[in-house]
């Protein structure tokens, strides 16, 4: 089954059931994951937000449309329609009542998905205001912010939404 | 949007996506290039269509967005820093605040104050045919070896709102789809003549005037475009130049002052377009 697929192309998917649909969430990690590496997963949930952090560093997020399905159910290794030629330990689920990025400032340098806060309500009429300091050119377009719904390229992605980049030099 | 920047030296120039109903790509560049190390405070204020862009309190770009900005609505969104669309840039981000906007804050100047850029500037469609007259009082020299504006039209693209420096014409226009100015007044460079600059068709063209101004001096200007025929008056003196590209039909902004461009040192009154 993995040599059907190249290394660079295996990627996690984190899948939520919802009132609104039996399959979101996130559809692809940052991170690929290479064949015979051990690599650290956590999914955090808390009521609509979910994060994915791959050793220890958050990967992707997603913001589900609808209410997660809480029941009573069975935790198994895989699903018994994919099983996937992995090998899974330990495995902790425990409950929390934040998520880990709850507790991260807005202010500081930026990296990559460094700071995010969910359930922004955008007004009709809105001045945005920073202060930015840039400390280096990069090439190509670098991002600094969004707001938006989904991911940037889901067809939500910039709703209410302002992406500010730097154009470099070229 | 990387094909555009020939004309504006492209470091650290800001650029804002503002989604709309028809188009979620809608953009605002800074005219200021940030520079490393130096903190600026930006502020973005959208107010209906409008679209304000802040640099250290001092309004550097506007657009006037084609559509109606997607937000109010559309339910929560989420706040990315920064996002995964594109490497986080090397900066440090402080102090963000968004907070309604019951107004906006800036204030189009006086009619009869000096020349600033984007001292007023106002959406309208530019046909192929049109006159423009006002009075132009000279206050003094501008160190600039470059073009002085006095009135500029700016075209909006459908999609991107952008404006772009204008290119001299000692250079090449490598991007023709996208020169944005449509008709110029500046003040030639190194002179107190009145040059108009007209672009069309991947073309730069030129009508000169040859009344050089006087410091103090109020003089009456009027352009005239009836499709290819131009005739640019100065206190009654006529330059008449038959454009190789008859001027078509755009939709632009209207700047007085150009906002790139350096303002003359010049009070403009009594502006009156007349269009068709």
């Amino acid at each position: 089954m993995a040599a059907e697929y190249p290394a660079a192309q295996l990627r996690l998917r984190v899948r939520v059931a919802t009132t609104e649909d039996v399959d979101e969430g996130i559809d692809n990690s940052y991170a690929t994951f290479g064949i015979g590496c051990t690599t650290k997963v956590r999914v955090e949930v808390i009521g609509q937000e979910v994060y994915l952090y791959t050793n220890g560093t958050l990967d992707s997020f997603a913001l589900l449309a609808g209410t997660r399905k809480e029941n009573t159910t069975y935790l198994g290794d895989a699903s018994p329609y994919y099983p996937s030629s992995s090998q899974l330990s330990p495995l902790i689920l425990k409950q929390i009542t934040t998520s880990t990025m709850a507790a991260k400032s807005p202010n500081g340098p930026l990296s990559r998905l460094g700071y995010i806060r969910p359930q922004v309500s955008i007004p009709k009429n809105f001045s945005l205001s920073f202060a930015l300091a840039f400390t280096d050119y990069s090439p190509g377009l670098t991002n600094v912010l969004r707001y938006g719904q989904g991911t940037i390229d889901s067809p939500s992605g910039r709703l209410a939404g302002i992406v500010i980049v730097y154009r470099n030099p070229t | 949007m990387l094909c555009v920047v020939v004309y504006i030296h492209p470091t650290g120039v800001v650029i804002i996506f503002i989604a709309t109903v028809e188009d979620r790509f809608e953009m605002l560049y800074s005219k200021t290039m940030l520079t490393p190390a130096t903190e600026t405070q930006i502020r973005v204020e959208v107010y209906g269509r409008d679209v304000y862009l802040f640099l250290n309190n001092t309004l550097d770009g506007y657009v006037q967005t084609l559509s109606d900005p997607i937000a109010g609505s559309v339910g929560p969104a989420s706040l990315f820093l920064a996002d995964t669309c594109n490497p986080p840039a090397n900066a440090v981000l402080k102090s963000i605040a968004m907070q309604p906007l019951s107004s906006p804050s800036y204030v189009q100047q006086e009619r009869d104050a000096p020349l600033v850029p984007l001292g007023y500037f106002n959406k309208t469609i530019l046909p192929e045919n049109y006159s423009m007259s006002f009075s132009l009082t000279y206050l003094g020299a501008v160190s600039s070896q470059d073009y002085v504006s006095i009135v500029s039209f700016r075209r909006i693209f459908v999609g991107h709102s952008i404006y772009e420096k204008l290119p001299g014409e000692d250079k090449t226009i490598s991007n023709s789809t996208l020169i944005p100015l449509v008709v110029g007044l500046f003040m030639n460079p190194n002179t107190t003549k009145i040059r108009t600059l007209f672009y069309e068709n991947d073309s730069l063209e030129r009508v000169d005037t040859w009344k050089t101004l006087q410091v103090g001096q109020t003089v009456q200007v009027s352009l005239s475009v009836r499709a290819s025929h131009v005739t640019l008056t100065v206190d009654g003196a006529d330059s008449t130049v038959d454009l190789w590209n008859a001027p078509q039909q755009h939709d632009v902004m209207v700047y007085f002052s150009d906002p790139v461009y350096t303002a003359a040192s010049a009070k403009l009154t009594n502006f009156r377009l007349t269009l068709g």
